[in-house]
């Protein structure tokens, strides 16, 4: 089957897509520990949050009801790593966990919460920059992390390159186009 | 412009709306192909930068701390909290060590805004207690600022490790104090002091810190935009009962006090007046509603003024409360200074006066019961379930009585936990924890309801039993046998208390069994014995046919699957001995027998031998063999120590004391009567530490009289037993009939025509008029009425308790005969008047 027409959370579906799981991991492992951390354990805390996370989707992806729940695995998610974090939080060697953490994720409405929502779209740009990168001919990266991360403007990566102000142009629409792609299919807006 | 401007003009718009000249961006706008292409690179723009602020920020969203504050070299961490993290760092310029703290990671717009209240508030501050701000700024659109650096520890490290004497703990709250009343008298309140947030040097000195939940009393500020309403700041288990239920339009200085209270109740209590473990919401009812025990019930070096400071300080309503932070500081510095302090003890600890001793069973007993518990649940669950769900709901089990164990521990609970506490709290988390696993809280609170049981405490079982048989059933058909084994269970504890409802949950336990199991399953054999068994703990109708012909069968199924000296046809030959006529003595004599060697054959401790012990001792000492009886008694004793400690100690001595007069001692029968009232009670004084005093006097009063002419308070102490079993049981009537008993002997009357009384009126509830026992009741009453030449007023007794034997046909029995006598010397006696 056509792999680019499926969704990162479709392939996963099928055990044996090694490709898919190990993106799906490089996305979401990040993301889990991320959040564990900004709600306020320790390192090696939000890595266990992470681990059980994991093993868990492990478990329950390939029964995972994409179609049906679609929009929703974000909030699957947000429910299953909150719950671990609050697991954690209550035991009593951490007592004194903030309380308005406590509160914030004891919200009945299950609301995803703002730092959620932050982190979700950062880490999915940060997969989709590497994705984009590892896909793309050497010579448009080399643009691109001028631009990106050297913070140069057009003129200087030109002037830099040797290149023209078209090529920069064309390098950087390109990046940016597969970053759009990958960021559609993983169903974040761009 | 006619022309479509390049592309280079289009991006540089992009970047900047203000870019080129008025007549391209016009052109740009009007242009049917340029505006998209402007639209275009504008979304790539901001695409990109996203992406750049992406691509720098770290891995670890906590670790977002500016390499580089302006001035500052960062160190190492020193505090993480909800709001922000603190650094050790040094001035660059003038190499001082001090601490920055920052709002790192992810932080929304709300966060920001009270960050920079903070910082406001904080600077607004110059007190030796408080720490001081000396610098603050933004860095890389992180704010942040520097503070003194406090040398030293939390002020609850400071408690557990400092070994700061009483005098000195005191000393170091009146300084805190002192901090605080500066704040509030510069209008700021500091909304989430807890040991946490309080400081203490080397040289034992206290600084306040962390006031980013506080409050500006002038601005009124945070601002609701700051502060959503009903949010709440602050940790849960220092907040006021205002700041849990209010919607924050309550919180005022008063507030503070509150959370100073608490900093002082822990100082010289070592722990929290309220238990701060389960579920949020348990947590604030607690907090909410249930009275703070005083601080001195923790330690013993507290006095009665001192636990009056602590509790006026967190009294629940704020108008009851020291109205400001100087006013319980005064009370503390008077209290030091040996002059008399503001704080009227009142309310709940008054009670108090007097230490309460509570018997406590030591926390590692409980764990035991619980660890063996979750053994025990984990086998039963690889045994039961299929094998994708066994290890899950194993691990489950284990979780949840783990939890438990670390919710338990003395830290957390003080020094001892009373394993009650334990249960009461397993009993909390089950529900908590596991209302996704219905057939795992059923098996728990099964396994916990049989323990209960098992500690002779029916009363407790039973909500945990029912509770159990509900999840079961809810799931239906596949998990029968687990409900059959609940209703089981359940039937026996309601069979220990003579509840009639025993009857229909064992049929239900028996009809399940029969149905599901080969019909000679031992497990159908169990069911029959406890129908049986609750036909028998009956006080009216006891339907003792059917009870005979369930033990028989059970008794054959028994034997049929383990033979003759099988435990459990053991037990139910002492239940068969129950429904023998006095005739069949000689038979009794041989079933008991059996029984007792049946259990002595097996290599461990039976609780059942008590049981079969002391029935055997009553058989002999009805055939007049006491020194036979004697022995045995001594025997179960020996084991009923063993097994129980002191929990059947008073069952026994009552034993001994039906012994003593049965061999015609009734003064030494009354003695240990006496004795055995006196245990209960005390008995009761630990599980009702309010009444304790009282009780324990009573018991003192029962044991030793104060004149030797002066009675036993008997009927005070019945009395008081009666409500606290809440009205009183059968047993307890027959108890009383007992001691009658003595006392007629004994002539010393006076003292028990109340207790007569009272025994007739449980029995009258318990059993309806035709109860044998109330009629012995009813005889000697008349018997004692007569004695004291009240002949007039035994009449009617007598007489109604001789029609009641024609009425049964039993005017030929030797007991009615008995109260015909007396019924004759009645009516002689009243008619010489």
């Amino acid at each position: 089957m056509d792999t680019t027409r499926k969704t990162l959370l479709q392939r996963v579906r099928d055990n044996a897509d090694h490709e898919a799981w190990e993106q799906f991991f490089a996305l979401y492992a990040p993301l889990l520990e991320g959040y564990a951390r900004v709600m306020g354990l320790s390192p090696s805390d939000a890595e266990d949050v992470r681990d059980e996370c994991l093993a868990l989707i492990t478990r329950r992806m390939p029964s995972f009801e994409y179609e049906r729940a679609k929009g929703s695995f974000k909030a699957w998610l947000y429910r299953l790593v909150r719950g671990k974090v609050v697991d954690l939080l209550r035991r009593p060697a951490t007592v004194q966990a903030p309380t308005e953490t406590l509160l914030a994720i004891e919200d009945r409405e299950n609301a995803l919460d703002e730092r959620w929502e932050a982190l979700w779209r950062r880490e999915h740009l940060r997969h989709a920059l590497d994705v984009a990168r590892k896909s793309e001919s050497a010579g448009s990266i080399e643009v691109f992390e001028l631009l990106l991360i050297d913070d140069l403007s057009v003129p200087e990566v030109c002037a830099r390159t040797g290149l023209d102000s078209r090529q920069v142009y064309k390098a950087k629409a390109r990046i940016l186009k597969r970053v759009r792609e990958v960021l559609l299919r993983l169903g974040v807006e761009a | 412009m006619d022309s479509c401007p390049v592309r280079d003009e289009i991006e540089a718009l992009a970047l900047d709306a203000a870019a080129c000249d008025t007549a391209t961006r016009e052109h740009v706008a009007a242009c049917a192909r340029c505006a998209p292409r402007l639209e275009r690179a504008r979304r790539d723009t901001a695409l990109l930068r996203e992406l750049r602020a992406v691509g720098k920020a770290p891995r670890d969203p906590v670790a977002e701390v500016p390499s580089l504050i302006p001035g500052y070299t960062l160190e190492r961490e020193l505090r993480r909290g909800g709001q922000g993290v603190v650094h050790s760092a040094r001035q660059q310029a003038t190499r001082r060590a001090c601490a920055v703290k920052l709002l790192d990671g992810v932080r929304t717009a709300r966060e920001r805004r009270r960050f920079e209240i903070e910082i406001e508030l904080a600077c607004r501050l110059r007190h030796p207690y408080i720490v001081s701000v000396y610098d603050s700024g933004v860095a890389a659109g992180v704010p942040w600022f520097a503070m003194e650096l406090v040398e030293g520890q939390s002020l609850d490290e400071w408690a557990r490790e400092s070994g700061a004497s009483l005098r000195e703990r005191l000393e170091l709250f009146g300084r805190i104090a002192s901090a605080l009343a500066y704040a509030h008298r510069r209008g700021v309140i500091h909304r989430d002091l807890k040991p946490a947030n309080i400081l203490v040097d080397g040289e034992g000195k206290p600084r306040i810190l962390d006031f980013g939940t506080a409050f500006d009393v002038e601005a009124q500020r945070p601002s609701p935009r700051v502060t959503a309403p009903g949010e709440f700041l602050g940790t849960l288990a220092y907040a006021a009962p205002e700041q849990l239920s209010g919607d924050g339009s309550e919180i005022d200085t008063r507030t503070d006090v509150y959370a100073l209270g608490l900093v002082l109740y822990e100082l010289i209590a070592g722990r929290l007046p309220h238990d701060t473990s389960g579920s949020i919401s348990d947590i604030v009812a607690r907090v909410t509603r249930e009275s703070a025990e005083p601080p001195s019930r923790w330690n013993e070096e507290l006095d009665l003024d001192l636990d009056a400071i602590a509790l006026t300080a967190i009294e629940k309503d704020p108008a009851r409360r020291y109205q400001s932070v100087q006013a319980l500081a005064r009370d503390v510095e008077s209290y030091l200074a040996g002059t008399p302090i503001q704080a009227r003890a009142q309310g709940p600890w008054q009670r108090f006066q007097k230490r309460i001793v509570r018997h406590r069973a030591p926390i590692a007993v409980a764990a035991l019961v619980l660890v063996i518990g979750g053994t025990l649940l984990g086998a039963w669950f690889e045994e039961h379930q299929r094998a994708e769900r066994q290890r899950e709901q194993a691990a489950l089990v284990r979780s949840v009585f783990q939890d438990i164990l670390s919710a338990a521990s003395p830290q957390r609970m003080g020094a001892d936990v009373r394993l009650l506490e334990v249960f009461e709290l397993a009993g909390r988390s089950i529900e908590d924890s596991l209302r996704d696993a219905p057939d795992v809280q059923g098996a728990m609170e099964l396994t916990i309801g049989d323990t209960y049981r098992k500690l002779l405490r029916s009363g407790e079982a039973v909500p945990h039993l029912r509770r159990a048989m509900d999840r079961f059933r809810s799931l239906g058909d596949p998990h029968d046998l687990e409900l059959a084994r609940c209703a089981n269970l359940l039937g026996l504890a309601l069979s220990d208390l003579n509840d009639p409802e025993a009857i229909p949950v064992q049929e239900v336990a028996l009809a399940i069994r029969s149905r599901e199991l080969p019909k000679d399953h031992v497990l159908i054999a169990e069911s029959r014995r406890s129908l049986a068994i609750a036909l028998l703990s009956q006080f009216k109708n006891v339907d003792s046919v059917r009870a005979t012909a369930l033990l028989e069968l059970a008794a054959e199924g028994f034997r049929a699957a383990h033979g003759e000296r099988d435990p459990d046809l053991a037990e139910t030959k002492l239940w068969q001995v129950r429904t023998l006529p006095e005739s069949e003595s000689a038979r009794c004599g041989a079933l008991l027998d059996e029984a007792l060697s049946a259990f002595e054959s097996t290599s461990s401790d039976d609780p059942r031998t008590i049981q079969a012990l002391n029935a055997r001792a009553a058989w002999a000492q009805s055939r007049g063999d006491f020194e036979l009886a004697r022995g045995l008694l001594d025997r179960s004793s020996d084991l009923a120590r063993r097994l129980y400690g002191d929990v059947l100690a008073t069952d026994l001595i009552r034993r001994y004391a039906r012994l003593a007069f049965a061999q015609g001692d009734a003064s030494t029968a009354e003695q240990m009567s006496r004795q055995a009232v006196a245990r209960e009670l005390v008995r009761w004084s630990s599980r009702r530490p309010e009444e304790g005093p009282r009780l324990r006097a009573l018991a003192k009063r029962l044991e030793e009289p104060g004149s030797p002419a002066a009675e036993p308070p008997y009927a005070e102490a019945f009395a008081a037993l009666r409500a606290l079993e809440g009205n009183g049981s059968f047993e307890l009537a027959q108890w009383m009939n007992g001691i009658a008993m003595t006392l007629v002997a004994l002539k010393r009357g006076t003292a028990i025509e109340p207790l007569l009384h009272e025994a007739l009126e449980i029995h009258c509830r318990a059993m309806g008029d035709d109860c044998p026992v109330r009629l012995r009741t009813i005889e000697l009453l008349g018997e004692e009425l007569l004695a004291e030449g009240r002949g007039g007023e035994a009449l009617p007794h007598l007489e109604e308790s001789v029609a009641t034997y024609e009425r049964l046909g039993e005017s030929q029995s030797p007991e009615a005969l008995r109260a015909a006598g007396l019924l004759t010397a009645c009516r002689e006696n009243s008619s010489d008047h």
